[in-house]
């Protein structure tokens, strides 16, 4: 499929994706205002609190693996529209 | 440097260390999913973490649990990573996932008697019981003089054939009968009495709806298991925790049947249900076609059940000790 998208569309959209708030990196900071081991227990905070963390953090790791291998196979596409500076080094 | 200093060092730099967003990142899937960072690293210098690394890709014991927590159960993933930490034993954080696991969904996984609860498939307790088996009538007494009532009997003049008498030869005037006095109970469900009736009728004729109330485990081995999914983890659950609730009623009901009072007015209620059942077949009409007693028309014959009561002293209460003996037989 060919789509007309150029390089600087391109750069534009992935700037323009929000940054993923994770709920777990929030905590992990507020746990590290107290001295404390490195990979803080979960004691002591409240298990819906964990449910969703964990939920977010897996489905998180989860979809950057599925992300990484569709962009792996990726078949290679020959371009002459294309100047990439760095290659005429 | 006093302990007081060097734990204030500490807290400093790891503050620091997430004011970068991508160490912040990597802290936090490190700290809850740190298997999906370890399955592709072989050396981290910590030899516990890649113990459990090698478990989970190899798919032994924990690794398994751990497998299916990753999987079903994120909360209790991240507490039995946090626990694998503090230094507890594989051992016990396997016991603690299962408990965990029997908490959530009642499904029991701790004394699942293959060992291997999460290899094959989500177990599943089957209550359900196999006339064909010859140990039927000592382990199910109870049920078989419940299906007697409804006039099943053993073929005469021959004790010995008491191994012989199957389901299968079970009359379908008896099933049919069954039926109808079962549905006859049904708006009248919310009464405890009149549940356990219903609720033994059911199982005793293998006519609740609910899987694991109805099948024998020998019928159930012969089926795909549930996967360890999501979906398949919470239509589990619903199925285990109905049939604990049913199971309960029948283990009242079975007992109610031991009452005179009781008996009395099941035996005339089923007197009357084959009496209807007889003429109502003898037009040529049938009893299952799921159009003649439905949720909404559940007694079509109008069975009235107002004076079904114990005598003074008959009351029984379940015992979780009467559920496992009856689940142990099944």
């Amino acid at each position: 499929m060919k789509t007309n998208i150029t390089s600087q569309k391109l750069q534009d959209i992935l700037l323009s994706v929000e940054p993923l708030q994770l709920e777990a990196s929030d905590a992990l900071k507020q746990q590290y205002q107290h001295p404390g081991a490195f990979f803080p227990s979960l004691e002591g905070i409240d298990r819906e609190q964990v449910i969703r963390m964990a939920t977010q953090v897996l489905e998180y790791t989860e979809n950057t693996w599925r992300i990484a291998n569709r962009i792996a196979d990726i078949p290679p596409m020959a371009t002459d529209t294309v100047y990439i500076g760095e290659f005429g080094l | 440097m006093s302990m007081e200093a060097y734990l204030q060092q500490v807290q400093m730099l790891n503050q620091a260390l997430t004011r970068d967003a991508r160490t912040l990142l990597a802290l936090t899937v490190g700290w809850l999913d740190p298997l999906t960072i370890l399955g592709d690293v072989e050396h981290l210098g910590d030899d516990h973490m890649e113990e459990i690394a090698d478990a989970y890709h190899r798919g032994d014991v924990v690794g398994q649990a751990l497998y299916v927590t990753r999987s079903c159960f994120p909360d209790i993933h991240a507490q039995a990573i946090s626990r694998i930490r503090q230094g507890m034993s594989l051992k016990q954080v396997c016991n603690f996932i299962d408990t965990q696991i029997e908490n959530q969904t009642g499904l029991r996984v701790s004394d699942y008697e293959e060992e291997h609860a999460y290899a094959y498939g989500i177990p599943i307790e089957f209550y359900g019981f196999d006339i064909h088996d010859p140990e039927f009538y000592e382990n199910h007494a109870d049920e078989w003089k419940l299906i007697q009532m409804f006039g099943v009997t053993l073929p005469e003049d021959d004790d010995d054939n008491i191994f012989d008498v199957t389901l299968d030869e079970i009359p379908s005037e008896a099933w049919d009968i069954a039926y109808v006095v079962q549905w006859s109970l049904w708006d009248l469900r919310h009464s405890p009495l009149h549940a356990s009736l219903m609720w033994a009728i059911a199982y005793a004729f293998s006519s609740s709806g609910n899987s694991s109330v109805d099948f024998s485990y020998e019928e159930a081995i012969e089926w795909q298991p549930l996967m360890w999914t999501p979906n398949d983890v919470e239509f589990a659950t619903v199925i285990t925790r109905e049939a604990q609730d049913i199971m309960d009623q029948v283990i009242l009901g079975l007992e109610h049947l031991k009452d005179p009072a009781f008996i009395k007015t099941v035996r005339k209620n089923i007197a009357i249900a084959t009496s209807h059942v007889r003429k109502y077949k003898a037009k040529g009409n049938k009893v299952h076609d799921d159009t003649f007693i439905t949720h909404e028309y559940p007694n079509p014959f109008k069975i009235r059940w107002d004076d079904l009561c114990l005598s003074p002293s008959g009351e029984t209460e379940p015992t979780t000790e009467l559920l496992q003996l009856r689940s142990d037989v099944a």
